[in-house]
């Protein structure tokens, strides 16, 4: 059953363009079998607390990262990264952040805020597929997720 | 007989005349610089003023100033209050007084005056009290004009600060804003347009991989662009740090950084032993950063590359040197150099969207330093910036 495959990736991104190209990156190294995408912090929230749109989701399922974009409309990225570090049965599993934004203030926020990673996503295709992959590699086969 | 009574008179006419032409001059000085003479007699119970003292009061000679409580009377009630007890006390235990009080003259108008008393004892007693009064009215008004205006100058300032930092705190987020709308579309127009090229790669021919490379490297182009106009608009923004800064090690780290790998063991680099400063060091890395990538981008293609890095130091200032053996530009041009968006060279040629020198100068200027570069057939191309030595 469909939901028995455990989720690799929760992407949260609304700028459908973006989302095309990090699902493609992570396609074309196949590093990820399953990855729901999302396009607003709400949905987000929903999905991961299993309510509204997602409630009839088993909430122990968990993804194994969420990529994080920072500016979402209806709720900011670093809000729901603070949602996600203050509910129990979220708040181990690893976020990176992928925003354009070099901006101090939201670094410091990211780290702060317990961001695992934080990464500005490449104009150039090329580095953003490289950032994708590399992280793809860490997180989801390197690494060991709790 | 008569000649002594006649040289008598003479002697005492001389003497009057003498002590007219003081009374008078006294008086005019008195005038002049309206101030007024007074006497209290502790014996008579007698005042006496000068005329100017009247004329402070605007009253005029008909008025009797022997009662101290109608003199007093003139005075606003808070000076009133305060001139009484410094008077009494003067009566009282000798003390002198010198104060700035508020007068309301017979004709309503409210003046400034300064006065001042002393006592005149005899043997042990005290005997007379007396002073001046001065009218210090346009002092006066100037002094609490002046104070008012200095007041109201530092709300001003401190408003227009504020509004200033809030300001520069909005560009700041609203170049942050524009760049990161501005990105995302670069993004799929570089993206998109290399995932056809990569996914249909079989089917397109080389012209058409071509000119969809043309695409993607514009939209690099743009990219850069945007950063530096991002990097340019914070560093006018941002408070500069201020640390000690390994300049040779920095050099080192941002050579790497810059040059390409493959083209690493293609250039002789020489950087050679640079003072330590004291600055914003993720400024300074861009300053760096864009020197050595402007000499790289210029020794490109040469047979032979070098690049130099050295330091000269002076008592105000440290000045460090890149150089490099390439292309160079017409010294006509220096002063078109660092600024935004200027280039000295065919686009084809040389990369580089023209504003990583502006970005150097602004940074070094934020820094208090200078800029400059010069250019020659025996030396090369040497960009220069300056940094002004702290005080040991």
């Amino acid at each position: 059953m469909e939901s028995d495959k455990r989720v690799d990736i929760l992407l949260v991104e609304d700028n459908p363009d973006d989302a095309e190209l990090t699902i493609r990156a992570f396609d074309k190294y196949k590093l990820a079998n399953n990855i729901v995408h999302v396009s607003d912090g709400e949905l987000a929230l929903d999905y991961l607390l299993a309510r509204g749109k997602y409630s009839g989701r088993d909430i122990e399922s968990r993804p194994r990262i969420i990529l994080l974009d920072l500016q979402l409309p209806k709720i900011h990225g670093l809000e729901i990264l603070r949602t996600i570090r203050s509910t129990p049965q979220l708040k181990l599993i690893p976020v990176i952040i992928l925003t354009t934004s070099k901006e101090e203030s939201d670094l410091i926020h990211g780290y702060d805020g317990g961001a695992n990673s934080y990464i500005v996503k490449p104009v150039d295709f090329e580095k953003f597929t490289n950032v994708v992959r590399e992280l793809g590699f860490y997180w989801l086969l390197l690494n060991e997720l709790p | 007989m008569n000649s002594m009574k006649n040289e008598k008179q003479s002697e005492t006419s001389l003497l009057l005349e003498k002590s007219e032409r003081m009374n008078r001059l006294l008086e005019e000085s008195q005038t002049i610089a309206h101030i007024g003479g007074w006497e209290y007699d502790l014996a008579t119970n007698n005042i006496t003023w000068t005329p100017e003292v009247y004329r402070i009061y605007g009253v005029g000679p008909e008025y009797n100033p022997n009662s101290l409580q109608n003199d007093i009377a003139f005075y606003a009630p808070a000076s009133a209050f305060l001139i009484e007890a410094a008077f009494n006390r003067a009566v009282k235990e000798g003390v002198s007084y010198d104060l700035e009080l508020q007068l309301i003259r017979a004709d309503g108008n409210t003046i400034w005056v300064r006065t001042m008393g002393r006592v005149i004892t005899e043997d042990g007693k005290i005997t007379r009290v007396h002073g001046n009064i001065m009218d210090v009215t346009e002092r006066k008004t100037a002094q609490l004009e002046l104070a008012r205006l200095n007041e109201s100058l530092e709300i001003r300032v401190r408003e227009r600060t504020a509004k200033l930092e809030a300001a520069n705190k909005e560009l700041e987020g609203f170049a942050f804003r524009i760049a990161h709308d501005l990105k995302a579309p670069l993004r799929a127009i570089s993206g998109f347009s290399k995932m056809v090229a990569e996914d249909y790669s079989p089917v397109l021919d080389e012209e058409c991989k071509r000119r969809l490379a043309v695409v993607s490297e514009n939209a690099a182009k743009l990219d850069t662009l945007i950063s530096n106009i991002v990097t340019i608009t914070r560093i006018g923004t941002t408070e500069p740090g201020s640390s000690v800064m390994a300049m040779r090690e920095m050099a080192l780290a941002m050579y790497h950084e810059v040059v390409p790998a493959a083209e690493i063991p293609d250039i002789k680099f020489m950087l050679c032993p640079i003072p330590d400063c004291t600055g914003d060091s993720t400024m300074m890395r861009k300053v760096w950063s864009n020197l050595i990538s402007n000499a790289v981008k210029f020794t490109a293609g040469m047979p032979d590359r070098v690049i130099e890095i050295y330091a000269e130091t002076t008592d105000s200032e440290l000045r460090y040197f890149v150089r490099d053996n390439g292309v160079g530009f017409d010294p006509a041009h220096i002063s078109k150099l660092f600024n935004l968006f200027s280039r000295l060279h065919r686009d084809c040629d040389y990369q580089g969207a023209g504003a990583g020198l502006a970005i150097v100068r602004r940074i070094v200027e934020l820094h208090g330093g200078q800029v400059g570069a010069e250019c020659s057939k025996a030396r090369g191309t040497v960009f220069w910036f300056s940094l002004p030595r702290s005080p040991e």
